[in-house]
């Protein structure tokens, strides 16, 4: 199964019973089964019946505007529903010491797999600040407090970013990122987000019910707490690839207007990079055997659910290599 | 077993998938039962094989995929009586599937259907295994039913079994992880 990025305009359809994208000059045919998802960089023609196709083949298809900016997604109706998961997942949410709980764990896993980043670039010193603030994680007495603490080691390890790239940096910056660096860490933030949804949409797992985020943050907000945990593993190392290897230069980034954004053969640089990323393989320790990254997203899923189900606690995935 | 209890069993939707799997692991009972299907998002090859045999065989046959109440018999065919066809991949959980089987002929026999017997489908290891259903049968399937609704009632899943199979189960990645 293959994730498939459009950045050409043109029709897509239904074609008896596969997909074809029909571009001005040629026409495309890509096998269905082979889709897992797709993503949209361009302005594309499509009608209900490719979308009701989709849907039966449990197809998503995201959508990215013109910036790159996530737009949204057409997600087929639920296949997989749990009552009994959901009301589990509001029970955690409702019960503030669980709710609380599971919101360190993200945080912690999040900051363990920030910490390995910076770990291998020997940045002792903010290593050892970073474990500081990860033992107040345990002390947090409410979200607002742990989201603090949160940010603070945000801050620390993004103050790094300028030497390990060699770029402008100056802070995090969103909704519109200042500079290069801001614009990647925005993409490949987005990508992440993506990734993560379409793992949470297999299971039953319910994407708006959340712990670190507020479910009324955005759409599906669990999405984003799982994404904290692999950001750092999955985005910021191949941004910092990226950048190390001169695969990305000051040519892929639009600042025409008064704000960065990717051009689309940096989008494309990236996100065949990204892709790559997500199909590498690596021997789970556990599971003693080979799995994808992507699969990791999976994974954690599952033990989300067996801590919601009362069997296991949840333990995020802290990255080993 | 009392009508009553009759009426409260079909109040808990036991499937005949469910009834398999009472026989092959209560854990994936358990999990199965609660929504947590992992059958169809694993990606696991035989689940896969098993999806393909049941879209490409048997195509002929009319009354496919009849549905009632809870459960979805594969194919049907009258010859004098009402006979239950079942298609599986592989002959490795026979017993299971004779008993799911055999709920289907139960079901059937509720309705006032005349139906005592069927058919088990091996395509792919060219196999065919007639089952019958005895008034013994009746007796040992109500014990698996309540066995079932035992298992359901349990607020956790049974522990991971442990055994050889596991490693070919869909459920492989969610028990072990």
């Amino acid at each position: 199964m293959r994730t498939y990025y459009i950045f050409s305009s043109g029709r897509l359809r239904r074609m008896d019973n596969t997909l074809a994208l029909e571009l001005e000059t040629e026409r495309r045919v890509v096998p269905v089964e082979d889709i897992d998802h797709i993503y949209c960089f361009s302005e594309l023609d499509l009608n209900t019946r490719l979308l009701d196709f989709l849907a039966q083949k449990q197809i998503c298809l995201h959508f990215f505007n013109y910036y790159g900016h996530y737009s949204g997604s057409f997600i087929p109706r639920e296949s997989q529903l749990s009552g009994f998961l959901l009301v589990r997942q509001v029970e955690h949410y409702l019960d503030q010491a669980k709710r609380l709980e599971l919101a360190r764990t993200f945080v912690e896993g999040a900051l363990h797999n920030i910490r390995r980043n910076l770990e291998k670039r020997e940045y002792d010193d903010i290593c050892s600040k970073l474990d500081e603030i990860r033992e107040g994680i345990g002390k947090t007495a409410s979200i607002e407090e742990l989201m603090s603490l949160e940010a603070h080691a945000r801050k620390a390890y993004y103050d790094t970013w300028e030497e390990i790239t060699g770029w402008e940096f100056g802070s995090r910056s969103k909704r519109p990122p200042a500079n290069a660096l801001n614009a990647l860490i925005s993409f490949g933030n987005a990508m992440m987000y993506t990734v993560v949804l379409k793992e949470i949409y297999r299971t039953a797992l319910n994407p708006t019910i959340s712990y670190l985020h507020e479910p009324s943050e955005r759409r599906y907000s669990l999405a984003l707490d799982v994404a904290e945990i692999f950001k750092p593993v999955f985005v910021d190392r191949l941004i910092f690839r990226l950048i190390n290897l001169n695969m990305l230069k000051e040519t892929h980034f639009d600042t025409n207007v008064n704000f960065v954004y990717l051009t689309e053969g940096g989008r494309k640089v990236f996100v065949k990079e990204f892709e790559e990323t997500l199909e590498k393989t690596i021997l789970h320790r556990k599971l003693k055997r080979n799995i994808r990254y992507k699969s990791l997203v999976r994974l954690d899923l599952y033990k989300l659910i067996k801590h919601l189900l009362g069997e296991e606690k949840y333990s995020p995935m802290k990255v080993w290599w | 077993m009392n009508s009553d209890q009759v009426t409260e069993l079909r109040k808990a939707h036991i499937t005949g998938t469910m009834v398999a799997y009472y026989f092959i692991c209560h854990r994936k009972l358990w999990l199965f039962a609660k929504g947590l299907n992992l059958e169809n998002i694993s990606g696991n090859a035989d689940v896969i094989k098993g999806r393909i045999l049941h879209e490409t065989r048997f195509n002929r046959q009319n009354n496919k995929e009849v549905a009632f109440d809870t459960v979805k018999i594969d194919f049907l065919h009258y010859n004098g009586q009402v006979y239950v066809h079942e298609v599986k991949k592989s002959k490795k959980f026979e017993e299971a599937h004779t008993w799911q089987l055999k709920y289907y002929i139960y079901m059937l026999q509720e309705k006032g259907v005349n139906c005592s017997a069927g058919v088990i489908h091996y395509p792919s290891s060219m196999r065919r295994e007639e089952v019958n259903f005895t008034p013994g049968d009746r007796e040992l399937l109500m014990k698996a039913l309540a066995g079932i609704q035992a298992v359901l009632s349990k607020p956790l899943p049974e522990k991971k079994a442990g055994r050889k199979m596991c490693s070919r189960c869909a459920y492989f990645d969610f028990c072990y992880i």
